[in-house]
């Protein structure tokens, strides 16, 4: 899942991105309003973490122009302005969450968490295709009531495919939701992956559920056709 | 309720009619006295002569035909009057039947004499005491008489009853009237009262009616009259700064509580990211410098906040020191010196005149200095710093000035409000909240002195100090206001 956090204050920035990339997430960073439109504009992004008081282009008028545009990204506002009529404003204008600074961190996560949810309409935090269980809130796989121990990344991978189960996501879509801009697209990493955790979830008996669809990329999903 | 306006003006007015109609009411008690007793005193007067008429001399003998018939009053059982008649060496030459042994008091008066007294049968009465020549007896011999003419004296003596009674009938009278008129003017004043302060009361009123929640109320200045015209005047005009004080405190309150949110906002998620999993020393090293960065950002800017907190109330006191502005400048500079050799940034010195004016040192020196930082702060690395002084008849001008300005022409005013932040860059040194022109405005203002800048002047970013000359130090520094 890939996140965008527009920050003016540095270090809060980067704590935020860092927590949020140990969490298993793609994270762009932006210190004002008009990098962090320029990066939303991009739809790439899973949710936007969104400061108000920015430099150059205030955080409610990038959620406007995002609306304006028709952009459906998730938009969590984090400010430290907490009254009542502030909340109301960001909310109407948009905002599909809105927490106030200071906060703790593992509700950032976890309302992050719930906006990916809600962007692939799933409800339950604990995704099941076939007899493999996909936990978000904790981040633990099991297949067949067997745990299955996944490195960052390949959860990641995990679970942008179980959001996207029974849809063919090409390896663009992973690579721009899963993986940060460190490395080109030309590159095999998006495959090594899938290598990596077919290896891990496919090693015993049951049936395959990654399958490879060629020229347009992966499915999860349970299959009796063969391929 | 003693201290109460309305009681108070009642109170005295009472009193103040009180005495005027009491002491009214005795002058016309007195006048009425005097002209009564006047008119008895003459008619005592007239019996008194009727009775002297009957005194006659025969030889060296004084005696007085007393006929009880034709003087029946003095002679009556009941209510009788008194007469007494002396000789002048002390004799008594009749008294009056009602008399009978006892005395009239016998004083030997030069001239008509009135008295009141008690008469003997304990009456109050009145009594005229005269001393006259005795008639002789026989008119024709008169002068030729042989023997000198003696001297009588002669006390008449009658009730006053009803003299006393018309007067005391008088006395009650003038108590019923006073009394009454005192008891309807009090009326009538305490209505006339209650009508007069009803404007002070509905002043009152408004005033108690005044809400601290709600300052935007004001008292209606149209309909008070012309006296209280001036409290209410001042009362809005209190209520008006009163309610704009209110109103920055509560935006200040709000921005300090947001530019102390967002470091706060940092420290907490850097510790907690850095505590959610086990990391190198050198992860935990990083993290613990971040922290201690934020901290730092946030103890200046309180450090800020009180600063400007106790300029604006006034708590600082004003010196007032020789300032010679080139070598002083020098010395506010040298703590930036070294930052500005780290970003390479060339400095524009020019020669100095020997300006030397009075001004409170300190304060200058944290005014000018903040303009520094700033120029340090956010001049472009490899950028360029000016800074001139000159002198005009009336002022010194002071300015400083860094190239790379990221400010936009038309943001100057917002420069000088607390917490605006124009410059992307401001989260880069993680010192600058967007205090220190605020700051610099209200020190300078301490010091007579004002601040201008000129946001984009072709890439430059000019800070302009104007200061009064006072070379002779005449001129008092203005208290914070």
């Amino acid at each position: 899942m890939r996140v965008l956090v527009v920050e003016d204050f540095q270090p809060l920035r980067e704590s935020i991105a860092q927590g949020l990339r140990e969490a298993g997430y793609a994270v762009d960073e932006a210190p004002d309003g008009e990098q962090g439109l320029w990066h939303a504009k991009s739809g790439e992004h899973d949710v936007v973490i969104l400061d108000i008081m920015l430099p150059r282009r205030d955080g409610l008028s990038v959620l406007k122009e995002l609306r304006r545009e028709k952009s459906d990204v998730h938009v969590l506002v984090l400010t430290a302005r907490d009254t009542p009529q502030d909340k109301v404003r960001g909310l109407d204008m948009g905002a599909d969450d809105y927490l106030v600074k200071p906060f703790v961190f593992a509700e950032l996560l976890a309302r992050v968490r719930a906006l990916v949810r809600r962007k692939y309409e799933t409800r339950s935090s604990v995704l099941t295709i076939g007899d493999l269980e996909v936990d978000t809130a904790h981040r633990a796989v099991k297949r067949a009531g067997a745990t299955i121990d996944l490195s960052g990344r390949e959860y990641a991978l995990l679970e942008y495919l179980s959001l996207n189960a029974g849809r063919i996501v090409s390896r663009s879509d992973i690579w721009q939701h899963v993986y940060d801009f460190n490395a080109s697209l030309e590159s095999n990493v998006v495959d090594v992956y899938i290598g990596l955790l077919r290896k891990k979830i496919e090693r015993n008996t049951g049936p395959r559920l990654i399958h490879t669809r060629r020229g347009q990329g992966y499915m999860l999903g349970e299959m009796t056709e063969p391929e | 309720m003693t201290r109460s306006l309305q009681w108070r003006l009642l109170l005295h007015t009472s009193v103040a009619t009180t005495a005027v109609l009491a002491m009214m009411g005795f002058a016309v008690y007195f006048c009425v006295q005097r002209s009564l007793y006047a008119e008895f005193d003459k008619a005592l007067l007239v019996r008194a002569r009727a009775l002297a008429a009957n005194i006659e001399q025969s030889g060296q003998h004084v005696n007085m035909d007393f006929d009880s018939e034709q003087m029946a009053e003095f002679a009556a059982r009941k209510r009788p009057d008194y007469f007494q008649v002396w000789l002048d060496d002390g004799s008594i030459v009749s008294r009056s039947p009602s008399l009978g042994n006892r005395d009239l008091p016998h004083i030997d008066p030069r001239q008509p004499t009135f008295v009141s007294l008690i008469l003997p049968d304990r009456r109050n009465g009145r009594a005229l005491t005269i001393t006259l020549a005795a008639r002789p007896e026989n008119e024709d011999e008169g002068p030729k008489s042989p023997f000198a003419t003696r001297l009588v004296t002669l006390a008449i003596a009658t009730e006053t009853t009803s003299l006393d009674e018309t007067l005391q009938n008088l006395r009650w009278l003038l108590a019923g009237v006073c009394g009454s008129a005192i008891l309807l003017t009090g009326a009538v004043l305490m209505a006339v009262v209650r009508h007069a302060v009803m404007p002070v009361q509905r002043v009152a009123a408004d005033i108690e009616a005044l809400k601290e929640t709600d300052l935007s109320v004001r008292l209606a200045a149209g309909v008070v009259p012309p006296e209280l015209a001036p409290v209410v005047e001042k009362l809005n005009g209190l209520l008006a700064r009163l309610e704009s004080a209110f109103t920055r405190e509560k935006s200040f309150t709000a921005d300090v509580a947001h530019e102390l949110r967002t470091p706060l906002a940092g420290l907490q998620t850097t510790l907690e990211v850095c505590r959610s999993r086990p990391r190198e020393p050198a992860a935990y090293i990083a993290a613990i410098d971040r922290c201690r960065a934020m901290i730092d950002r946030m103890q200046a800017m309180i450090e800020s906040l009180l600063l400007l907190a106790r300029t604006e109330s006034g708590q600082l006191p004003v010196e007032n020191q020789p300032v010679e502005i080139g070598p002083f400048l020098v010395e506010c500079w040298s703590p930036f010196q070294g930052r500005a050799q780290a970003r390479r940034v060339q400095i524009d010195w020019p020669a100095v005149p020997s300006i030397i004016t009075r001004s409170d040192r300190e304060r200058l020196r944290l005014a000018i200095g903040n303009i520094f930082d700033n120029a340090v702060s956010y001049v472009d690395d490899g950028g360029a710093i000016r800074v001139g002084a000159s002198q005009t008849s009336t002022a010194i001008i002071i300015e400083i000035a860094n190239t790379g300005s990221r400010v936009e022409a038309g943001d100057e005013a917002h420069l000088f409000e607390r917490f605006w932040r124009g410059d992307p860059s401001r989260t880069d040194t993680g010192l600058h909240c967007g205090l220190g022109l605020s700051l610099c405005q209200r020190l300078l203002r301490l010091l007579n002195g004002t601040i201008s800048v000129e946001a984009n002047a072709g890439g430059w970013f000019i800070a302009r100090i104007v200061m009064p000359i006072d070379p002779a130090g005449t001129a008092a520094p203005r208290t914070a206001g």
